[in-house]
């Protein structure tokens, strides 16, 4: 296959809003958290500023009584997924065994996961809630969009932290050159509860220049050669030994400085770059936004040319992704295995 | 509060049928499959566990689950049965 991976289709929403007008909006005002998350403590009243996503817009896509099992976090990927499929010109449901999924969450379901370990305190093992077991696992999220989105290629979720996005990248890049897949929708999905809030304020988080942020950002990935409607190309997606970056000549640095006070002094050490965080806010798997915000940033000539987006985690690992702008113009959409074109 | 009321309060929240009122049940109306509140088998699941949470009510038999889930009165019978003073 090419080397180059085509963004067919981006979804994303968060703090901004949902979907490609809200996120042009927050390039355009730089973005702020629009809501708070209790801490949850006995104290009560006190609170921290985050970014928080709304999901409403999802009953639009689905119907509302097929996601009565669908827990907040699993809500938002399946918005994400939805908006990506849609900005692709896609038909919802997908209805193909050639497409994947690949989910990247550095916390996965808090709400659910800690509602259920709640239900173990408070009733006992023998009658903690299946219910929320079953959305409390990582790939719970992944689940639900493979069996309401009928996507039943491959099907995984990858967390990793920091490198949760770039992971999730290198594995789609993987999937479509071993032809295991003709298209892969990759997300990153995070949530934020009063636990991490909690975590914020106690473990001295909240001292760093970072915001909880909460929200999903989906891609629609096609080999190049395949794809007629590409919006970006990725050229390289890597996690490269050694902590020296080598910069791309003529590329616009874009680091995922979310303000974690870990990941601090290795972005200071780097050439000034331009950070997305203040639109999406801290997430472990915001690589995948910052992909979004750089080929929309590129889309609306806030950015010429190619952008290399650098994520580093607390180990000194740092994920690298170099986009390069659409060169042809777009073209009607064609999507699905051979026997849905 | 009825056992019977109860009950359909407990599937409809727990079980988070939202556009469903606990008022609107039957009580002999099936719970599960086509031509009733439609619960599958993760729902059964679930269901097993709040009968023991809110009535102290258990179902070893699995064979016997199939008869108790039928409906609102088959489970308020049950309970009725089965509940610890």
């Amino acid at each position: 296959m090419s080397d180059r991976v085509a963004i067919c289709g981006m979804g994303l929403l968060g703090g901004f809003g949902a979907g490609r007008n809200a996120a042009c909006r927050a390039l355009g005002t730089g973005g702020g958290p629009n809501g708070a998350v209790d801490l949850g403590n006995m104290e009560g009243a006190a609170s921290l500023p985050a970014y928080i996503a709304d999901t409403t817009l999802l009953e639009q896509y689905l119907n509302k009584r097929l996601l009565r099992r669908v827990n907040r976090y699993s809500k938002m990927a399946l918005l994400g997924a939805c908006l990506a499929l849609e900005d692709a010109g896609c038909g919802i449901p997908v209805a193909s065994d050639r497409v994947g999924v690949i989910i990247a969450s550095g916390y996965g379901a808090l709400s659910t996961t800690f509602e259920f370990l709640d239900s173990m305190i408070n009733d006992g093992d023998a009658l903690a809630s299946p219910l929320l077991f079953s959305n409390s696992v990582h790939s719970s999220a992944a689940s639900h969009l493979s069996i309401l989105l009928q996507i039943s290629g491959p099907c995984l979720t990858i967390s990793q932290f920091e490198l949760s996005g770039v992971a999730a990248l290198m594995t789609a890049y993987d999937w479509l050159a071993d032809g295991a897949a003709d298209a892969v929708l990759v997300g990153a999905v995070e949530e934020v509860n009063s636990v991490m809030s909690y975590c914020y304020d106690r473990f001295g988080e909240s001292t760093a220049t970072g915001t909880m942020g909460e929200g999903a950002c989906f891609l629609l990935l096609r080999r190049e050669t395949d794809a007629v409607n590409a919006q970006a190309c990725l050229e390289r997606v890597a996690c490269p030994e050694g902590s020296q970056l080598k910069r791309e000549p003529g590329a616009t640095l874009v680091v995922g400085d979310d303000g974690q006070p870990c990941c601090a002094d290795y972005y200071r050490s780097l050439d000034p770059g331009i950070s997305f965080a203040s639109r999406y806010g801290s997430l472990p798997s915001g690589q995948i936004f910052d992909v979004a915000f750089s080929v929309l940033a590129q889309q609306m000539g806030i950015i010429s040319g190619r952008v290399q987006s650098i994520k580093a985690d607390k180990e000194g690992k740092w994920g690298e992704i170099l986009i390069a702008p659409r060169t042809a113009p777009a073209r009607e959409t064609q999507f699905m295995d051979e026997s849905h074109v | 509060m009825d056992v019977r009321q109860k009950l359909k309060r407990i599937i409809v929240e727990e079980l988070n049928l939202e556009d469903i009122h606990p008022g609107d049940i039957d009580n002999n109306a099936p719970l599960f499959g086509e031509g009733g509140l439609g619960l599958d088998s993760l729902d059964a699941v679930e269901l097993a566990v709040l009968l023991e949470k809110h009535f102290g009510v258990a179902i070893k038999d699995m064979a016997k689950g199939r008869e108790v889930f039928r409906s609102i009165d088959t489970l308020a019978n049950y309970v009725e049965a089965n509940a610890v003073a």
